[in-house]
């Protein structure tokens, strides 16, 4: 079931999100993330220092210096600023034995509450260096020489660019703790010890005789996968050119969004098609679902960034799953009930046009035939506006992560601008699937099928469909 | 009869078998993706980093659980990291999860190993009772069981243990080694500093001629005695020890905070706060952070020696939500600062309901003089004094609760016996130990 993917999925994504602040390694821990992006002309690393409480504890009289405290981004950006030069001075990046400038392209700092209500930091660097002419077939080397007498979780990981190979990597690909965000805790395992990575890089094929880079579960790695909403986020400036070029294709990439499993499209389709809507009716159904949607975004963004403390995300997703499922499943055997007793009576008494429905769906007769259109008296706003809404409930979970990371960066607002482009898009393909799904049905529905029993069945069914699906829903989020 | 063999059988049948699986599930060729490339631990140790992967393939392999589970420990003992406590426990517990006890005895000595060093006293001491049925006649388990008894105070039968520890013996040197550590800890309990000094230097030589030298043992056995010299006032000799633990095991982290300590008594406060400085930003441990501020306060910065103290609170809080390991170092920071007397005298008469060791006795009757309660506080420390252990930090305590009960006489001898065994015991408290004489004179 798609809606029970995305479900998955997002639960999945807060997880990572909320066990951030559970440190597996205690309190004491100081854990750093290298993640190393070999290009063809550059070489990109993002380097995380992640402090647990204690250790921030220990740092607290740097950071807060009007000692109210709290950590105001202010003085995290300050206490960044003060460590960067010596921390990146410990990052060496070299390429056949000759060492390369990096250089400081971004960086950010995040405070969240930890255990015991303590704070923790998290320190992002994002550095790039250019590699010379030839470098080809270069051996790189990094290496990460900062705390290295410290307990903590220290992971290096190298992925490729498109166009690049790497090859005799001592790294893996992939991080393993999604970025220091989520540490594997169901093994036996401790710690990772990694603080250095060399590998070969050519724009080729892997050379015979070499070893692809391969990712911890010995899969051929494959070249990093973009996430274009959220770089769209991380441009360095916001300018009125950028900001309409970003908004078109967060439109685009919230359409082409929809295509992908789990938006409902089904029930949508289904509702409409059984319940003969019109145009009107699939336009209002998209805009219900981007209004839900970039609601739903926005609160669970918020929910996970504050309040956190109180109760857990994923008993939220869980919650707004299961009345997602109880809308659906409610409007289905409401729809159903009503068809099956409009079937029934159809076929033994003449049904009057007095259920006149408040979306306005008149009667008529083509060209001498007596038919008339079944008056779908269970397509109302109440019910479009409920499906809309359950469809629009779960957020998606690269929305979501558009929110956070615009809020990361501090720039909420552009981060809302985007998530409801984003769900305007998603929209627009959920209305053109159930515009698609109308007019395919009237050409199915013309005259001369009028008579056809089985055709009159398929609302009925429609409706059961839909019921279904909510059952479904309902019962896998308990 | 039957558990010896079944125990061979059991662990010979699960070697087959890893064997066999081991074969079985040799990746095809060409799937290596480290083939050829230079071999580099991920993990804390290339044997760890072997051990984990092994259990991963391989989860019915207890032996192995068991021996990854030592290895974690060891990895504790050398970096004091307490979350490497935790793989013990955990790892120590799949294994008796595979295997039952009766047939994984190495299973359930790993595991009492833990629990002792998690300050589970109580549990360690009943499995190494469990051992001593499972695997009778073994010095070994009257190691384990001794170790235990001595922290849970029960120092007649600990002595018994250690007794039948060196009657059954070992020939491998470090189990002598470890009989020799026991024995020092034994004498000097019972204020035998003399003899105590004598079984580190033969655990000390013991060591250092072995094929392999075990780094973290020998710079154990010389911090060991460089505490000893310390408790006696050499300061001298102290440092010598600590220098030379370091030397053999550059950054060992109680070997580092006990130089800072031995500085300080020695006057050079800026050598000891780089110490204390080290470490600590290494190994937060609350008491090393006290330890600090105590320095910085000598040192007249009390800024920054407000700080430390703050910092050992919130960590001693948070940590003993968790685990309650540094319960004891929390109440004795409390009382020293005169800071939630009335907390530090429950958490201590709480742990020595549990656990009676004098030094257990000593905290107690420390907190609760801070806390104003004088008759419970001479009782106590009555009982941290029934060995004769010669610590200066038990006299000074003494001293100080004699005085509060007015006995002049009493208090002036504790404390006149507490600074000639070392004048310079703690930064702050040896101060007021001299004021408090003064006063009394």
């Amino acid at each position: 079931m798609n809606v029970v993917r995305v479900a998955m999925l997002v639960i999945m994504l807060l997880t990572a999100v909320i066990s951030s602040i559970a440190h597996p390694l205690g309190n004491f821990s100081l854990n750093q993330y290298s993640g190393i992006i070999a290009g063809s002309k550059e070489i990109k690393v993002s380097q995380i220092l992640d402090m647990a409480e204690i250790p921030t504890l220990q740092a607290s009289a740097k950071i807060d210096l009007d000692g109210d405290g709290k950590y105001s981004e202010g003085e995290l950006a300050a206490y960044q600023r003060s460590i960067s030069a010596e921390y990146l001075a410990g990052l060496h990046l070299s390429a056949n034995g000759s060492l390369l400038e990096l250089t400081l392209l971004n960086s950010s700092a995040g405070s969240s509450v930890g255990e015991g209500g303590l704070p923790i930091l998290q320190f992002k660097w994002d550095l790039s260096a250019e590699l010379p002419e030839g470098s080809s077939g270069a051996r790189v080397r990094f290496e990460n020489s900062n705390f290295t007498d410290r307990v903590g979780w220290n992971e290096v990981a190298v992925d490729r660019d498109q166009g690049v190979t790497v090859y005799d990597s001592t790294a893996f690909s992939g991080s393993v703790s999604n970025e220091l965000r989520n540490y594997p805790a169901d093994l036996i395992m401790s710690p990772l010890a990694e603080r250095s990575a060399d590998f070969s890089i050519n724009t080729a094929a892997v050379p015979p005789g070499s070893v692809p880079l391969r990712s911890r579960s010995g899969a051929v790695a494959q070249p990093v996968k973009r996430d274009r909403l959220v770089e769209l986020m991380s441009v360095s400036e916001v300018t009125p050119a950028i900001a309409i070029f970003a908004l078109l294709i967060a439109f685009g990439l919230g359409a082409v969004h929809a295509l992908s499993p789990g938006h409902g499209k089904a029930i949508v389709g289904a509702y409409l098609v059984g319940s003969r809507g019109t145009p009107r009716h699939a336009l209002l159904l998209g805009l219900t679902v981007t209004f839900t949607h970039t609601l739903g975004v926005f609160a669970l963004g918020l929910a996970t960034l504050f309040a956190s403390e109180y109760f857990l995300p994923e008993q939220l997703m869980r919650l707004l799953s299961f009345f997602s499922g109880l809308i659906v499943l409610f409007i289905g055997l409401a729809m159903f009930k009503r068809r099956f007793l409009g079937l029934w009576d159809q076929s033994h008494v003449a049904h009057s046009h007095s259920e006149m429905d408040d979306a306005g769906v008149t009667t008529h007769t083509h060209g001498g035939s007596t038919h008339t259109h079944q008056p779908p008296a269970d397509l109302s706003f109440k019910n479009l506006i409920g499906l809309g809404i359950s469809g629009g409930m779960l957020p998606c979970p690269t929305a979501l992560v558009l929110m956070l990371s615009a809020i990361n960066l501090g720039r909420i607002g552009f981060g809302i601008v985007l998530t409801t482009a984003f769900s305007f898009g998603l929209a627009s393909t959920l209305t053109a699937v159930g515009l698609l799904f109308l007019f395919g049905g009237k050409l199915i529905g013309s005259e001369r099928f009028a008579d056809n029993r089985v055709l009159k069945a398929i609302p009925v069914v429609s409706a059961l469909v839909i019921a279904c699906l909510g059952a479904v829903i309902c019962y896998t989020s308990i | 009869m039957k558990l010896p063999w079944a125990a061979i059988s059991a662990i010979s049948l699960s070697t087959l078998l890893t064997v066999a699986c081991g074969r079985a599930e040799s990746s095809p060729v060409g799937s290596d993706p480290f083939k050829g490339q230079p071999v580099r631990a991920r993990k804390a140790s290339p044997v760890i980093e072997a051990l984990e992967k092994r259990v991963e393939r391989v989860p019915s392999d207890f032996v192995a659980h068991n021996k990854l589970a030592q290895e974690y420990l060891q990895q504790m003992r050398e970096t004091g990291d307490v979350a490497f406590l935790e793989l013990a426990l955990l790892t120590a517990n799949r294994s008796l999860a595979i295997a039952p006890a009766e047939q994984n005895i190495e299973g359930l000595a790993v595991l009492a190993q833990a629990e002792y060093s998690s300050h589970n006293f109580t549990a360690s001491r009943q499995h190494a009772e469990q051992l001593l049925r499972l695997d009778p006649g073994k010095g070994y388990t009257f190691q384990l069981l001794g170790d235990s008894l001595l922290e849970l105070g029960e120092y007649e039968k600990a002595r018994d243990a250690f007794g039948k520890m060196v009657e059954f013996g070992g020939i491998q040197p470090m189990t002598k080694v470890a009989m020799h550590q026991r024995l020092a800890r034994l004498s000097m309990l019972n204020g035998d500093n003399r003899r105590g000094e004598q079984h580190l230097e033969t655990a000390l030589s013991i060591a250092g001629s072995m094929l392999e030298p075990p780094r973290e043992t020998i710079a154990w056995c010389r911090w060991q005695l460089g505490e000893t010299a310390f408790a006696w006032g050499k300061y001298e000799k102290a440092e010598e020890y600590y220098r030379q633990s370091l030397a053999g095991f550059p950054g060992y982290y109680r070997s580092v905070a006990s130089l800072g300590r031995v500085l300080a008594a020695k006057g050079d406060l800026e050598g000891s706060i780089r110490e204390y400085e080290k470490v600590t930003a290494v190994m937060p441990d609350p008491k090393y952070i006290a330890a600090l501020g105590d320095v910085y306060a000598a040192a007249g910065r009390t800024d920054d020696a407000a700080r430390q103290f703050e910092i050992a609170d919130r960590i001693g809080k948070l940590s003993n939500a968790k685990t309650g390991l540094y319960n004891r170092e929390l109440a004795l920071f409390y009382a020293d600062h005169g800071i939630d007397r009335e907390t530090a005298y429950q958490m201590a008469a709480n742990e020595y309901s549990r656990r009676r060791d004098i030094y257990g006795a000593d905290a107690l009757a420390w907190t609760a003089l801070k806390a104003g309660k004088i008759e419970e506080a001479r009782s106590a420390i009555r009982e941290a004094m029934k060995l004769g252990t010669q610590d200066p930090r038990i006299y000074y305590h003494a001293g100080m609760i004699a005085a509060a009960a007015g006995e002049g006489a009493e208090a002036k001898s504790m404390l006149t016996r507490a600074l000639s065994i070392s004048p310079a015991f703690d930064p702050m408290q040896a101060a007021t130990a001299r004021l408090t004489l003064r006063e009394l004179n």
